[in-house]
């Protein structure tokens, strides 16, 4: 694809004025503190040696837009002639997915339509032969426009995630001879880092508490339902499908759309939510299939026990889109690990949910100790021995074939580790790349001398 | 600017590329008239306030008949110099000169001297440079050094820092002094952070400087220069070491500044306002100046003293500043008695006749004012207050009646600038909104229930079919007329894009005069600009302990004065007040970042948020001006009634406070 328009922002040239942001607000008639465009600022409290930088960022129109690539819900398009990546309000459930997949924070949640609203490139301008109006709106010549160069790398600015995903955007870095004045007094540490108390994270527990019970209880069926088609357990397939249809319920009553639920199952060739949608459907009906009808052959349990599987795989790869600072690629709380535990558990065989048991508390313990280090939040040391320990007794349980308080003891512990999971997940998002790069700078760790 | 209408509603505001001043974008106040224009909040008719204090809606003959009647009565009771006329610098344009016109023709009434925003300023340039005007803002990028002294143009001047980039690009140099770092100095190699107010004893030193080493234009000031010599025994008087205690700098920045500035031509010095607001400030403002004079950095492409561009006071009568002075040979019609500065203290203190009576319009005297409290108690003590005003300030809620305001979209105008030297049309696009009528509407409309009549109030006051004609009136003697200023700007006749190339400088001397007999004369000041620390200072010898910080009240982008920030376009910006301190000012006590805190001083108190940031200088807090009363940050509660040492003058800077937590 060549010649596709794309933003320049000279960030020598940028002020901080908002014009940019204010104009998009104004010519696309957004909320009047609602636009698309947003500027964020680097070092406002002006840590002595560090440059002040301004970030005017919008939708960057990816080449390979994550946005796009995520949505389960094929809500997104391109407009062919510019390149826009567009979003269809009437085909979105408003699952927000895209403002998680997205790394520079573009998609954002519209309350009052329970959708999701960005930047749409003024494609209507841009027909006419128009340029977007944050460009025609600045009033420094910071932010222009202009072809986007085929092989160009973007360059490095605080802030802006080199995701690899094909930006229509290009920079001009601060200049070395106009990044910080020489000062005539001494230096003093501003409190930069109560900035962060400002960032409002994608993801945290009691937003998406609905999500962690959802797939906690995903686990806890292709467990239980694995242990019934090893013969292990008796399973009612009215509470399995009953459990199943709340938890489904559940995972949707975060949509802005519920009545678009069926759209989730669009974009199976490259969404990861697309599939575990379909997936956990495609389990759920099966395995309650396989319960009704007593008489089904053998391998149709076992196929439902492989999509079950596949499910909590699907799950935990949904979430790969959100970092843990201090976790490894695995984790204790990842879904498919609890699911293979509890399988363990309900039918009873203590060496394979040991050792399952095993791995999960060396990844939490390790998990733990280096987020410490990394100065990351972890939760209370007493909720940790708790989550520990409550693991510890249900293999003592197992141990001492005390069958209903090692599951309960042991869905305890998953429960804990799973609730930390959601707290622990970051979104990196303009706005927390600013501060980390902050927190990057030696000068911010100065300590400042007296006067 | 280009503004889109569609049924009736302002949707874009864009940049006209005509105007070479401002040709990429708006600022975000002019980006914001699409919401101001057609703001809920806009008051679309006249209101009368009820007993209970309330406001409620009249109709305009309810109105207007009640303003007749009380106008009638006090000048019989008391003589028309009872009305007290109070107008600043909300919406620009010809047509604002017909208010005192209509005064005239009512039998006269008591009006201001001075101004709030920048008489010192322009009054030291005036004695130096016989006249205020600089080359034209893009001529800033031949500059190959830019000092900003006290200006933080990214904020307040958006559109000069296109000129600094390409002056930067081409290698230019950049200097701030300022006490906060600001957007401004980002861009800038040296941020030299002086005590406020002392920046005369700052320019002296770097004269004294210059003059040891050299490094001045002796042909030019042989030239041009009157009182070199004496100026020069003067930045003498005083070492290097001395001015660096002062100030608070290190010699050695005094040195690079002075190292560039003898070395590097051609120079300019961006100046801003609020370094004017000081008590001694016109001196200060003279010093600064004297630095272009010495270095010959005046009248060449590049150089100069940039602070305000008068160029397009071209329409008669006096031009800033000594349109603010009051005049010499009072004519016993119109009283120029009341200084905008001690507005509140100067209203109550007026005898014979005592005010009774304030129409005020495009002003918002009890946010903007010094000393709010002496203000609204001086309001207060009259008989009947009118205001004209588009939303309900500070000073519309003291009103007896509110009259509706035009906006700048409802009525055709000439305007000028400041900065730039054009002269542009602002045609009316919008029909009045609601109730609304021009103020030439509510003078006519005056004048008939008042028995004034003929053609001395259609030449004071136009009716709106004979607007047009009038304003082309006004052009004639410019050989200009509207159809002319329809096809987009024009530079004022007369203007230039590089002043004073001829070297002729409309003094007494006809040269720059660092010696001013004038001064002495006129301000009583020492003729030459030297330097004294201002009234009230943290700098003195004796400062007082209850009030160690040096109070700032500098402007921001989000605002112009006390407008535009009600609008919710502009509050996502900058939702509230704040004061901003430094981190040691503030763990001395015992605050931290978002802390609620107490500024005070004997005058007043606020209560706003904390922002800690180590750019600004210890000793020194800082508050935006322009909120209002219900957001929280009447700013002049705490500064004095004070003048500037020249020009009549607001003295806002001179104010220390100190601050706890709350």
């Amino acid at each position: 694809m060549s010649a596709r328009p794309a933003f320049i922002v000279d960030v020598n040239k940028c002020t901080g004025c908002h014009a940019c942001a204010m104009a998009c607000g104004i010519a696309n008639d957004l909320p009047a503190t609602q636009p698309w465009r947003e500027v964020r600022t680097f070092n406002e409290l002006h840590v002595p040696g560090v440059e002040l930088m301004h970030l005017s960022l919008a939708c960057n129109h990816c080449a390979d837009a994550p946005c796009m690539e995520q949505c389960p819900a094929l809500a997104y398009h391109r407009d062919e002639q510019t390149g826009a990546v567009l979003i269809n309000s009437d085909a979105c459930l408003g699952c927000r997915y895209c403002a998680w997949a997205c790394p520079y924070g573009a998609p954002r949640f519209d309350e009052s339509r329970g959708v999701m609203t960005k930047c749409n490139f003024c494609v209507d301008k841009q027909h006419e032969g128009g340029q977007p109006a944050c460009v025609t709106s600045c009033p420094t010549g910071a932010l222009t426009w202009g072809e986007l160069p085929d092989e160009e790398l973007v360059q490095d600015v605080p802030g802006f995630a080199q995701a690899g995903v094909g930006p229509s955007i290009r920079f001009e870095p601060l200049l070395p001879a106009r990044r910080v004045p020489e000062t005539t007094h001494p230096p003093a540490m501003p409190p930069w880092r109560r900035l962060r108390d400002k960032i409002v994270p994608h993801i945290t527990l009691k937003h998406e508490w609905t999500l962690a019970v959802f797939t906690l209880l995903a686990a806890a069926l292709v467990g239980v339902f694995t242990a019934w088609r090893l013969g292990s357990v008796g399973l009612d397939w009215r509470v399995f499908l009953g459990l199943g249809a709340a938890g489904m319920a559940l995972s949707a009553s975060h949509l802005g759309h519920v009545e678009r639920s069926w759209r989730a199952a669009l974009h199976l060739d490259e969404s990861w939510l697309s599939r575990e949608i379909v997936l956990i459907g495609g389990f759920l009906a099966l395995a309650a299939g396989a319960l009704y009808f007593g008489g089904w052959p053998t391998w149709a349990g076992w196929v439902a026990v492989a999509l079950g599987f596949l499910t909590l795989a699907a799950i935990d790869r949904v979430y790969r889109v959100a970092t843990i600072r201090g976790s490894g690629p695995l984790n204790s709380a990842h879904v498919l690990g609890t699911g293979l535990l509890l399988a363990a558990v309900w039918h009873w065989s203590l060496p394979v949910a040991g050792g399952v048991a095993l791995v999960k508390l060396v990844l939490y313990a390790t998990r733990r100790r280096s987020r410490t280090r990394l100065g990351c939040d972890v939760s209370h040391p007493a909720m940790g021995w708790l989550r520990a320990g409550t693991l510890l007794a249900g293999m003592g349980a197992m141990f001492g074939d005390i069958r209903w308080p090692a599951l309960i003891l042991i869905l305890v512990g998953e429960m804990i580790d799973r609730g930390e999971f959601y707290a622990e997940l970051e979104i990196p998002t303009p706005n927390s790349l600013l501060l980390d790069e902050l927190e990057a700078r030696p000068e911010a760790h100065a300590v400042p001398k007296g006067e | 600017m280009r503004v889109t209408v569609e049924d009736g509603r302002l949707t874009a505001v864009e940049p006209v590329a005509a105007n070479e001043a401002t040709p990429e974008g708006p600022c975000l106040k002019g980006l914001s008239y699409v919401e101001r224009q057609h703001s809920p909040d806009r008051i679309l008719h006249p209101l009368r306030r009820r007993a209970d204090g309330s406001f409620g809606r009249v109709s305009w003959d309810s109105a207007l008949d009640e303003i007749a009647d009380h106008l009638r009565r006090t000048r019989d009771e008391h003589g028309p110099q009872a009305i007290f006329h109070y107008a600043a610098s909300g919406t620009k344009g010809l047509l604002n000169g017909c208010s005192l016109a209509f005064w005239r023709l009512f039998g006269g009434c008591t009006t201001t001297f001075g101004d709030l925003c920048w008489p010192a300023g322009l009054e030291a340039t005036r004695l130096t440079l016989g006249e205020n005007k600089h080359n034209a803002p893009w001529d800033l990028a031949n500059a190959h050094l830019i000092i900003f002294w006290g200006k933080n143009a990214a904020e307040t001047n958006i559109h000069q820092m296109r000129f600094v980039d390409q002056a930067l690009d081409a290698g230019a140099r950049l200097i701030v002094i300022d006490p906060r770092r600001t957007q401004t100095s980002e861009r800038a190699e040296l941020l030299i952070q002086p005590r406020p107010g002392t920046d005369g004893y700052l320019a002296l030193a770097v004269a004294r400087l210059l003059i040891e080493k050299g490094s001045i234009d002796r042909e030019f000031i042989a030239g041009h220069v009157h009182g070199f010599e004496e100026f020069a025994a003067m930045a003498g008087e005083r070492t290097v070491e001395e001015a660096a205690g002062v100030c608070d700098v290190p010699v050695a920045a005094i040195e690079k500044l002075a190292d560039l500035l003898g070395s590097v031509k051609p120079a300019t010095i961006c100046a801003g306002f609020g370094m004017q607001r000081y008590t001694n400030s016109g001196q200060t403002m003279r010093a600064l100046i004297a630095l272009c004079a010495v270095t010959g950095n005046i009248g060449r492409p590049g150089a100069g003293w940039v602070y305000a561009n008068l160029q397009t006071q071209v329409f008669g009568g006096a031009r800033d500043p000594i349109a603010f002075f009051p005049p010499d040979n009072p004519d016993g019609v119109v009283r120029v008695s009341v200084s905008t500065a001690r507005l509140g203290r100067d209203m109550q203190a007026q005898t014979d006749p005592p005010l009774k009576f304030a129409w005020v319009e495009r002003g918002n005297p009890l946010a903007q004012n010094p000393e709010t409290h002496a203000v609204r108690k001086a309001f207060r003590e009259l008989d009947f207050r009118v205001v004209v005003e588009q939303f309900m300030t500070d000073t519309a809620r003291e009103a007896d009646i509110i009259l509706p305001a035009k906006s700048m979209f409802e009525q055709t105008d000439v305007i000028g600038a400041y900065w730039h030297h054009y002269l542009q049309l602002r045609p009316a696009i919008l029909d009045m909104a609601g109730e609304v009528k021009p103020e030439t509407e509510i003078f006519r409309e005056l004048a008939r229930r008042l028995d004034i009549a003929g053609p001395g109030l259609d030449d004071a006051v136009p009716g709106s079919r004979d607007l047009e004609t009038w304003l082309d009136r006004q052009l004639k003697p410019l050989d200009l007329t509207l159809a002319d200023l329809k096809e987009g700007p024009v530079p004022a006749p007369g203007s230039e894009n590089v002043v004073f190339t001829d070297r002729v400088f409309p003094t007494p001397s006809g040269k720059i005069e660092l010696l001013s007999a004038e001064a002495a004369m006129h301000w009583g000041i020492d003729p030459l600009p030297r330097a004294h620390l201002p009234g009230e200072t943290a700098a003195g010898a004796d400062p007082d302990p209850a009030t160690p910080l040096q109070m700032m009240t500098p402007n921001t982008k989000n605002r112009i004065h006390s407008q535009f920030g009600n609008l919710d376009l502009i509050r996502q910006y900058d939702p509230g007040p704040e004061v901003t301190m430094h981190p040691d000012d503030a763990a001395a006590r015992g605050i931290e970042h978002g802390d609620r805190a107490k500024v005070f001083n004997q005058r007043g108190e606020l209560e706003l948020p904390v922002r800690i940031d180590a750019g600004i200088r210890r000793g020194c807090v800082s508050v935006t001006n322009g909120w209002w009363g219900e957001q929280g940050g009447l700013v002049n509660l705490l500064s004095a009634g004070r003048e500037t040492d020249v020009a009549h003058g607001a003295a806002f800077h001179d104010t220390l406070v100190e601050v706890k937590k709350a």
